[in-house]
């Protein structure tokens, strides 16, 4: 059976190609704009894509691929780990609406509970401590503004 | 003996109540972060910049400088009592220290491993006493020229750190120096790589990309492998005889040496230094059929150059500003949020800070001595504390971390992206360390090029036409070439431990 890693190695180089094509636009738009005759804000990024062009195909065309076996997660492991991204992501999209407090006892309890698997009173109960923690540690000694969402705290 | 004098003014400052507290609360968070799974010195010293804001810069930098090097050491207590190995530098310490700890000699180990990193730190801070103001003096001759030189010499580190492929670690190293271009340019401050979007006009935040790239990526590697809390072994009493101590002197010596000299070369980490002083240290002795089976003199090398090779990182660090390793690379965006700029100048222009950090890295080199060794119990019951638990505490502090630093919900959603990004990037074994170092030293990189290109009129010659800046390259291509040895010599031997550790287990 073919091993379809061979063909990351290539694909990552020929993004690495692209990215050098989009920096190399960048470099092209700043380049009107220089103050001194020979270099400005244009003469690195130019150098770095012709980088990426250079690299990325030597990656994607040249060099042999590594063959490195990856393992995905599978059943109950890809859950957790799909349950605590969803977890971390919620937490950062709540944070301006619910506030600091209210987020990190949810985010804390649904972490606790994709990678721990407690009950969910053990969980509410861990989201709170750290909630109260680093709110302690944050707000209270360090003075720092944490969002307080809609219901103002 | 300039030196020696503002050695002893830094004294005077570094005993005062705050900064030993700092010194202090630095090992010890140090040993706890080495101990546990999960969070490397990297990625704590990026969470914990911010719990630093408040704190003068000499505390904070005392505290972190703590941590830096207290995590070296508690990398080894997992080392010997579980086979664990806390970073690819404690690795070889592993191969004698477990069978010791099995033998039910796991306290005295531990005891020989401290003892045998204070020895070396010692040696470390000496050298970094006494080289780096010499350092610093040279680099005041450097003109954007030279320190162009000096970046690529810098780069040496990205290429030894590189593992396996040259062409990826050089790749993932330009995306760093590409991220770092985001915001405003050098020259006209108008805005590059920001598509329109205001926010982007502050760029990336740096705390932001290594808490993602090592932290988050860390941690769901960690639920991935579904990691358990372990018991350690009863360890007993843990202060070794004075006929081990004695014993295993010259083996600190050794090490200490190792690890100090290969450490002032860009790209020479502990996880290389650690293994040259084991092997070293292996043929040096009389009964190198001992080693593997439970010798002292196996765990008291390797420790000892790990110590000795992060003092001594302190010196390219401080003289020169390039970062030699991953937390000194945090450490420096740390200095820079401060307003403090490593390099030359900072001895010249702020010569009480740099002597107080100096003088307080004995002060920690002792504390961490002193306190371990009786908190070592402790420490151990730290690994049981189960992955369900550590896990989300990390997490949260991740967000809450990144999030502190500019009060931007964008530097949080950037450290869960970098995450995701860092997360792909292990699975697929490319080097995450290029990522970050260069994205430090792109600014500086671009700086120091396009003066340079401006005193010559755009001529490429003046690089190779003035002679310290010529000297630089060519140190680079030798070095380039000596790191590549080294790390490919090495390479097959850290995996050849691994995998009789991964078998122990």
């Amino acid at each position: 059976m073919r091993n379809r890693v061979l063909a990351v190695d290539r694909v990552a180089g020929g993004l690495f190609m692209l990215l050098g094509a989009v920096t190399l636009a960048e470099a092209w738009r700043l380049r009107p704009l220089r103050m001194h005759a020979v270099v400005g804000d244009d003469t690195f990024p130019t150098l770095l894509g012709l980088g990426f062009l250079l690299l990325g195909g030597l990656l994607a065309f040249v060099i042999k691929p590594q063959e490195i076996r990856v393992s995905w997660p599978k059943g109950k492991v890809a859950a957790q780990m799909v349950e605590a991204v969803a977890a971390m992501v919620g937490y950062w999209l709540l944070l301006p609406y619910l506030g600091y407090a209210i987020s990190t006892v949810l985010a804390g309890a649904g972490l606790f509970y994709s990678i721990g698997r407690y009950r969910w009173y053990v969980c509410l109960l861990g989201g709170g401590v750290i909630a109260l923690v680093l709110n302690f540690i944050f707000v209270g000694w360090l003075r720092m503004p944490f969002p307080i969402g809609v219901f103002g705290f | 003996m300039d030196a020696l004098g503002n050695l002893f003014a830094g004294f005077a400052a570094a005993i005062s109540p705050v900064n030993l507290l700092m010194a202090l609360l630095g090992a010890l968070l140090g040993t706890l972060v080495g101990v546990l799974p999960g969070l490397g010195p990297t990625s704590a010293l990026a969470i914990l910049i911010p719990l630093t804001a408040v704190l003068p810069p000499s505390a904070a930098v005392i505290m972190m400088a703590g941590i830096y090097y207290g995590a070296q050491y508690g990398g080894s207590t997992t080392a010997i009592l579980l086979n664990i190995p806390g970073e690819v530098s404690s690795v070889p310490t592993t191969l004698d220290g477990y069978p010791l700890a099995r033998q039910g000699k796991g306290g005295p180990a531990l005891g020989i491993a401290a003892i045998g990193s204070f020895v070396a730190g010692t040696m470390g801070l000496l050298g970094l006493t006494f080289f780096a103001p010499l350092l610093a003096d040279q680099a005041l001759r450097f003109g954007p020229p030279e320190y162009f030189g000096l970046m690529l010499l810098a780069l040496t580190v990205i290429v030894s750190l590189s593992g396996a492929s040259v062409v990826k670690a050089l790749l993932v190293g330009c995306f760093g120096y590409l991220l770092s271009l985001v915001g405003l340019g050098p020259a006209t401050g108008l805005p590059r790589f920001n598509y329109g979007s205001t926010t982007l006009y502050g760029g990336f935040e740096l705390i932001s990309l290594v808490i993602g790239v090592f932290a988050v990526s860390e941690v769901f590697a960690g639920i991935e492998e579904s990691r358990k809390a372990i018991a350690p072994k009863n360890i007993g009493k843990v202060l070794p005889s004075v006929g081990e101590i004695r014993r295993t002197l010259p083996s600190m010596g050794r090490g200490g040496l190792i690890g100090f000299l290969l450490g002032l070369l860009p790209g020479c980490s502990p996880a290389v230094t650690t293994f040259l002083a084991y092997d070293a240290e292996k043929k040096a002795s009389r009964h190198p059929e001992r080693f593997g089976k439970g010798a002292m003199e196996g765990v008291a090398a390797p420790e000892a150059a790990n110590n000795a090779t992060s003092s001594a990182g302190f010196i390219p660090l401080m003289a020169l500003g390039i970062p030699a390793a991953p937390p000194l690379a945090v450490l420096l965006g740390g200095l820079m949020i401060y307003g403090l700029q490593p390099g030359p100048l900072l001895f010249q222009q702020h010569p009480d800070f740099v002597w107080t950090v100096i003088a307080s890295m004995y002060v920690g080199n002792i504390m961490l001595l002193v306190l371990n060794l009786p908190l070592v119990g402790l420490w151990a019951r730290l690994t049981t504390v189960p992955y369900g638990v550590l896990a989300p505490v990390i997490l949260i502090l991740c967000v809450v971390g990144s999030y502190s630093v500019r009060n931007s919900l964008f530097d949080v959603g950037m450290c869960l992206l970098f995450g995701g990004i860092g997360y792909l990037m292990r699975k697929y074994r490319w080097p995450t360390v290029p990522l970050v170092l260069c994205y430090i030293l792109g600014p500086m990189l671009e700086k120091s090029l396009i003066q340079s290109l401006a005193m010559s009129a755009g001529s490429p010659a003046i690089f190779f036409t003035r002679p310290i800046c010529l000297g630089l390259i060519l140190a680079a291509i030798v070095l380039l070439a000596v790191s590549l040895r080294l790390v490919r010599t090495t390479g097959r031997k850290i995996k050849a431990a691994e995998e009789e550790v991964e078998a122990t287990a």
